[in-house]
């Protein structure tokens, strides 16, 4: 058991060391000169001048020099100052977390749900027309580009019928209106209330529950009311498009892995000594059904904050992508530097989280 | 010259041998139904990317800005652009570069994976423990944003191939891994290494064409996953930007179409994508049903070769909507062989 956990965590650090590495050496490699983001105003002529920035920030040191002055911005979490942005890459970053999220958490809260309700409702009726249509829809579906789906979608529900904006995250013009103190104050009180239940009733479920609604509900308490409908109205063609996509694999997942359990002896096993059909479904099949899902929504949750590129471009949507293909395009290593660490940091902190919460429901895994 | 002569020879009858089971399977792919119409699809696209310049009379960079932004008429099918180049003459040709990196991707993926998957498999630790470490590394890192990142280098399409190489294989080398290590241990490989064979031609001999139909059914799959790859990072402006393609045609249609309700103009590259990748994965389904039977019989003829657990599930399956009561008595007449 001990040595399951122990063996996770340290190839976790490996890994993230690797890329840490990667993420230093990366943007030496690509530009001829690395100091280019803080020569910001400085003629291409001054030469002098040049050097003395080049000097100052460290760009002279030998290359471990540099590597070792790097991991220790790290630790203090000093990324630097964004190129584009003029401001601290920190603060960039983290104020385009929210938009992604609203997306993101949005459609896979959704697609997870209904992707549970059409899988098992179909993983029940095997061979069945619900289930030839799911599969047939679903070997269709996997063959749309999901960028293609939003460009149709736009063109569908923007121009051709123009009901929903395509572009932005809300009205031009507008701000999005947030009050921190109500909204800090609920959210503290929920996940007090979380800890408390936890500790009284001793079921670790209400942390997972309890903190994520207490979330969404401080949200609203924060957020003005006709800020959270503009969002939502212009959130309306990128959350189709993406939860149409996830909402067939989820339910393609569930159906295959119902029919899969369905034929373990367990199952027949239950049957045979006469335990009510109802229950064999819900307590035996249904519950080892979910199993691989929740590996699947462990490896997604990492994409939450990064949001989808793709999408996020197509629809204006000031997300992460968005930034990162903004960074990228305009060569300003230290913001992408930043933002693929983060994106690193969280796939390998949810594949681990994954990997021991699967752990717990199955207690197999770990005799592979 | 005698030697020189001798392994001529036994070059030619590996092609031979080659090109003959390479046939076979194609014959196989043509006989069964979503085969085929795999088969016909990627022949359609295929066709149409070689017979470019014959099905057109435009040319890609003749521009005519007096016919700019045109409707679909007879001349032109799908409309024209914003500088007078015809729209279905950039859908052909960017079939070119869609097939050329999908397949080549899908076979390069292919063959590193294979090649990664076996030595973690069958190389003794040291190499094993490396190779599951670099797949563990590649695994987590966020392979969009770093190909965004690395295409800053250079945006040719032949380094798009490499970096989808370098960063695709791990999936394949994965299943591929988990396959080998339970052929390591058969018989037949064991004979091989006590009468003397290398490893490497252990490797190619013996271990390869045990897990050669996970390979072709991944070729397939994976070159289809590979044109949306291509067709997406093109979309974002990271392909490269002396050919046309797909990504390319749906950048230009997001800018002017919808403001000038060009609707084909949107949809054809799309179609496209999805007929050429449609297409690639019925070929993959068709060899899935070809190389592994039970696929197929699992899905259409489970009535007339029932074994005993099935034909249980089938009994208690029907005790769903029976009150409890009968459903013991169902139960135990099963048991005593009372239904079959």
């Amino acid at each position: 058991m001990k040595r399951y956990y122990a063996q996770k965590l340290i190839s976790a650090v490996f890994v993230l060391f690797i890329i840490i590495t990667l993420n230093f050496f990366l943007p030496r490699m690509m530009f001829d000169d690395p100091a280019q983001p803080y020569y910001a105003g400085v003629p291409e002529d001054a030469y002098a001048l040049r050097q003395e920035i080049r000097e100052a920030n460290g760009f002279n040191d030998p290359l471990i020099v540099q590597y070792g002055a790097y991991l220790g911005r790290l630790f203090t979490l000093n990324f630097g100052t964004s190129y584009i942005y003029k401001e601290p890459v920190f603060q960039v970053m983290f104020s385009r977390i929210p938009w992604s999220l609203v997306i993101t958490l949005t459609s896979m809260v959704v697609s997870v749900i209904v992707g549970i309700l059409i899988g098992a409702y179909v993983g029940k009726r095997r061979e069945m027309t619900a289930d030839k249509v799911l599969l047939g829809f679903s070997t269709v579906t996997t063959a749309i580009p999901s960028f293609w789906l939003a460009l149709v979608s736009i063109m569908l529900l923007a121009f051709i019928i123009p009901i929903f904006p395509y572009r932005g995250a809300m009205t031009p013009g507008y701000t999005l209106g947030f009050h921190t103190i109500p909204f800090l104050v609920v959210f503290l009180l929920f996940i007090a209330a979380a800890i408390a239940l936890r500790i009284i009733l001793r079921k670790s479920i209400f942390l997972f529950t309890v903190i994520p609604a207490g979330l969404l509900v401080a949200l609203l308490v924060a957020v003005p009311p006709a800020d959270v409908l503009d969002v939502l109205y212009h959130a309306a063609l990128p959350l189709i498009v993406v939860i149409f996509g996830s909402c067939i694999s989820y339910s393609l997942l569930v159906r295959n892995s119902m029919i899969a359990v369905t034929s373990e002896d367990y199952i027949l096993t239950a049957r045979a000594k006469g335990l009510p059909p109802r229950v064999v479904l819900y307590k035996h099949t249904f519950r080892n059904a979910l199993l691989p899902l929740i590996t699947n929504v462990g490896m997604s949750l990492s994409g939450l904050i990064g949001g989808s590129v793709l999408i996020e471009k197509i629809f204006s949507w000031p997300g992460m992508g968005q930034l990162l293909l903004e960074a990228t395009n305009n060569g300003d290593y230290l913001l992408s530097q930043a933002i693929l660490l983060l994106f690193a940091i969280l796939t390998i902190t949810f594949n681990l989280i994954t990997d021991l919460v699967y752990h717990k429901f199955d207690p197999r895994v770990t005799r592979a | 010259m005698e030697k020189a002569k001798k392994i001529a020879s036994s070059v030619g009858a590996a092609c031979a041998r080659a090109g003959i089971a390479i046939g076979r399977l194609f014959a196989k792919i043509w006989k069964n139904p979503k085969g085929r119409r795999g088969l016909i699809m990627v022949g359609i696209v295929v066709l149409a990317a070689l017979l470019a310049p014959i099905l057109t009379p435009y040319d890609l960079h003749e521009y005519n800005v007096t016919e700019g932004l045109q409707q679909p008429s007879f001349s032109h099918w799908l409309g024209t652009d914003k500088n007078g180049v015809d729209i279905m003459t950039q859908v052909l040709y960017g079939a070119r570069i869609s097939l050329i990196i999908g397949i080549t991707t899908g076979i390069s993926v292919t063959l590193l994976g294979a090649i990664m998957g076996i030595m973690s498999a069958y190389f003794g630790k040291v190499l094993s423990v490396t190779i599951l470490n670099l797949i563990n590394v590649l695994l987590v890192v966020p392979t969009l944003p770093l190909m965004m990142v690395l295409s800053n280098i250079s945006s040719s399409y032949v380094m798009m191939i490499l970096i989808f190489t370098l960063f695709g294989w791990c999936g394949t080398a994965r299943m591929i891994r988990a396959q080998v290590l339970s052929i390591v241990n058969m018989n037949y490989v064991r004979a091989a290494e006590l009468s003397g064979a290398s490893k490497s031609y252990i490797m190619f001999r013996h271990i390869m064409p045990a897990v050669a139909h996970l390979l072709i059914m991944n070729c397939a799959l994976s070159c289809a996953g590979f044109m949306v790859a291509e067709a997406g990072l093109s979309f974002i402006g990271l392909g490269d930007a002396s050919v046309m393609s797909w990504g390319k045609i749906l950048v230009a249609a997001e800018r002017d179409a919808f403001t000038s309700g060009l609707w084909a103009w949107v949809l054809a590259p799309g179609v496209a994508i999805f007929f050429t990748v449609f297409g690639f994965m019925q070929v993959g389904y068709a060899l899935e049903e070809i190389f592994n039977p039970r696929v197929k019989r699992k899905k259409t003829s489970s009535k007339d070769s029932r074994s005993a657990t099935e034909s249980a599930d089938a009994i208690f399956a029907s005790m769903e909507d029976l009150p409890l009561e009968d459903a013991k008595t169902l139960k135990e007449a099963y048991l005593k062989g009372e239904t079959h």
